[in-house]
């Protein structure tokens, strides 16, 4: 429905687009997420045709838009912090577009038609957006984007400027209306927990360059890069490296003693090291398999969240999460062994990040991750 | 005996230090630091403006002779005197007109001026529009006398630059400030060249108050071009408007320098020819320094002002109608 190929996009010697490749599916909402300045905003203004690549394509419907104005390739636009004419009611921000392309009476019944699925009244219709609070302004940017029907919807960060309850009431909202409407969604947010929990697919940004593309569960259970794994979840992963050694004809993690750790390596030979990846759920206070290894931790920082409380802590060196329960964090000292199993670990290369398959069986779902190079 | 003590203030009870002396001189002096800092400028301002603000209303009502000796009271002599003056009307007649040109013209032109200034810059390398908005400028900051006495010679109908121009395209340019019906365009032209620049920057920075998302939101809509200005820019630029309405409403209501050098000043011409450029302003200055008539010169200086004050009254309420989302 919408493709992209190949979208590079450089400023001066900045490059903030390498080489972005997709293709977004009729209904789908698609989120693209990643930090501040990765070029989330840069590749959104490309596809709604405010900004031209240097390189690639962005087609949709199977035809090349290149050069063609937004209106022309059928896009609506939520911009961040929603760019609403302040000197326009509502309801006259929603009908902007179409006000002297429609009849009076044909304009009016289309923006009571937008107001009516946004749930705003008429009264709101009448105000002026400062007299609006965010929430409302979220659903006049969405009218404003909507009215026209656009055969894609295109979203930037429309839920940054709302405080955390509003964020959280807006981002149902938001999903509720796509399930009703299914507009082609492409969504941009630097917050991983919206994309996790909103979007059909996602893609993981980081300068430029994609990640990751895939369900949101499948980039959280296996990040196809050490970026990927670090991003996805609250919190994310705790990446860090580690030594190999040959053992055995094969390689091996080292952990801490020296001692070779049952977990083969699919590194080439000559690799000295490789990256070790762990959710915080998965590090422990006492062994829970045969293939458990210890890491003897200093504690940085206890965070209480209820149930479980994170532990920030540092082993040699290097900054690890652990999600414990609360009740056992508090009787924790200075130090702390953290557990692990073998069969809880990712592994990626030290160099590109790359995932490694880990020889744990699981080569197939590995040819089925939808990993995407740069 | 015992009485009851009166309640102590709580300062008392806290314990009351001493005071050193410079502390109570400091607090002796606070609640007038204020005014103490403006004094300077606030006495100045009281001596040579509005002392003399005041004794020209007073003295709009006496017949006045330099110094004060001899005068009287005239109640409204002067006013029947002024209104008797066909030139005072026709001095009226010659400002609206200036006005009426000047302002629309400074409008129009400086805004467009912003405009290209502004889309040069969005598109130049490096984003500045540093040169064109200087050079647009800096007729501002030149001397109104020495650059008009300039444009004296370029208006020049014989040798003058501008004709030398204009006889490519026309068999007979026109007389300019020699001519009745050219003076005051010629002193239009010259004024536009002077202050168009100022009134570009007050613009430039009524734009760049206007987000660019907004532009991009009209775009992503199909609105560009000249319609996004109209649905857009300007409706946002509206403050900006009202300032340089009024601005410029003042400015050409008062000009002076500038007519009068470019009509003949110098050689006891300035006004001419015909009293075709007789301004307000002119007029007063000739009527107060060429005849000496002071209460006359006082009276219309009040005329002036009032229609200046129901001028901005009226540029506010209709303003107020525009500036709607303020
Ligand atoms: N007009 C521009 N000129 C120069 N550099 C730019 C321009 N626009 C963006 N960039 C650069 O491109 C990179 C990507 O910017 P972009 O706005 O796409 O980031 P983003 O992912 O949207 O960030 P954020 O989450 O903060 O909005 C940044 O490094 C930024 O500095
Ligand atoms: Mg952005």
């Amino acid at each position: 429905m919408l493709q992209l190929d190949g979208i590079t996009k450089t400023y001066g010697h900045d490059v903030a687009l390498s080489g972005i490749g997709v293709m977004i599916e009729e209904g789908e909402f698609f989120s693209i997420v990643g930090p501040s300045g990765c070029g989330k905003s840069t590749l959104l203004r490309i596809v709604a045709g405010l900004d031209e690549p240097d390189d690639g394509t962005v087609s949709i419907d199977g035809v090349d838009v290149s050069g063609w104005e937004p209106v022309e390739r059928g896009i609506g636009m939520v911009f961040q912090n929603y760019a609403l004419f302040p000197h326009l009611t509502a309801g006259a921000n929603i009908g902007f577009g179409l006000k002297g392309r429609l009849p009076k009476e044909e304009l009016r019944r289309r923006v009571a038609e937008i107001a009516e699925l946004l749930e705003l009244d008429a009264a709101m219709l009448e105000r002026r957006p400062r007299q609006l609070s965010g929430g409302q302004r979220q659903r006049v940017a969405l009218g404003r984007a909507l009215i026209r029907r656009p055969r894609v919807l295109l979203m930037d960060e429309p839920l940054s400027s709302a405080d955390a309850p509003l964020r959280e009431r807006m981002r149902s909202e938001l999903k509720g209306f796509h399930q009703r409407a299914g507009t082609t969604t492409l969504y941009v947010t630097h917050d991983q927990r919206e994309a996790m929990s909103m979007s059909d697919r996602m893609m993981v940004l980081d300068h430029g360059r994609a990640q990751q593309v895939g369900r949101p569960i499948d980039v959280y259970r296996r990040p196809a890069t050490a970026f990927a794994a670090r991003f996805v979840g609250s919190p994310g992963m705790s990446v860090w490296p580690m030594p190999v050694r040959a053992a055995d004809g094969r390689h091996r993690l080292v952990t801490v003693d020296g001692n070779p750790w049952p977990v083969q390596v699919p590194c080439p030979a000559g690799t000295e090291g490789v990256l070790v990846g762990v959710r915080p759920e998965r590090l422990g206070l006492r062994p829970c398999s045969e293939d458990s290894a210890v890491l003897h931790c200093t504690v940085d920082t206890i965070e209480p969240q209820g149930e479980q409380a994170l532990v920030h802590a540092s082993y040699c060196g290097n900054a690890v999460v652990a999600a414990v329960e609360a009740a056992a964090a508090e009787q924790l000292g200075a130090e702390v062994d953290l557990w692990l199993s073998a069969g809880d670990l990712h592994l990626f290369a030290v160099d590109s990040g790359q995932r490694l398959a880990d020889g744990r069986g699981d080569a197939e779902a590995a040819r089925a991750g939808s990993a995407v190079g740069g | 005996m015992t009485t009851l003590d009166a309640p102590r203030p709580v300062s008392a009870l806290v314990g009351a230090e001493p005071r050193s002396v410079p502390d109570r001189l400091r607090r002796l002096v606070r609640p007038f630091a204020g005014y103490l800092f403006v004094f300077p400028a606030l006495g100045v301002l009281v001596v040579f403006y509005y002392v003399p603000a005041l004794l020209l209303f007073v003295i709009s009502f006496f017949h006045y002779h330099l110094g004060g000796a001899g005068s009287s009271f005239a109640g409204l002599d002067n006013f029947r005197v002024l209104f008797a003056q066909p030139l005072f009307w026709k001095s009226l007649v010659v400002t609206g007109y200036y006005v009426l040109v000047m302002v629309p013209a400074t409008l129009v032109i400086s805004l467009a001026l912003a405009m290209l200034v502004r889309d040069a810059a969005r598109h130049s390398k490096r984003k500045r529009g540093g040169l064109s908005q200087a050079l647009i400028f800096l007729p501002h900051v030149t001397p109104l006398v020495a650059t008009s006495l300039v444009w004296v010679y370029i208006l020049n109908p014989q040798y003058g630059v501008m004709n030398y121009v204009l006889r490519a395209f026309v068999s007979n340019p026109p007389g300019w400030l020699e001519s009745t019906g050219y003076s005051m365009p010629s002193i239009e032209i010259y004024s536009l060249w002077h202050s168009v620049g100022f009134y570009m920057v007050l613009f430039l920075a009524g734009l760049a108050s206007i987000p660019d998302r907004l532009l991009e939101a009209a775009r992503v809509e199909g609105v560009r071009g000249f319609a996004a200005f109209r649905r857009v820019v300007f409706p946002l630029l509206t403050p900006s408007v009202y300032l340089v309405t009024v601005l410029a409403t003042v400015n050409t209501m008062q000009a002076f320098s500038q007519i009068y050098t470019l009509t003949g000043g110098a050689h006891g011409e300035a006004g001419g020819p015909a009293y075709s450029t007789t301004t307000d302003a002119l007029l007063i200055y000739q009527t107060a320094f060429f005849y000496n008539h002071f209460s006359l010169a006082a009276t219309m200086s009040l005329m002036l002002f009032v229609l200046l004050v129901l001028l901005t009254v009226v540029q506010r309420w209709g303003f107020s109608k525009l500036v709607f989302y303020r």
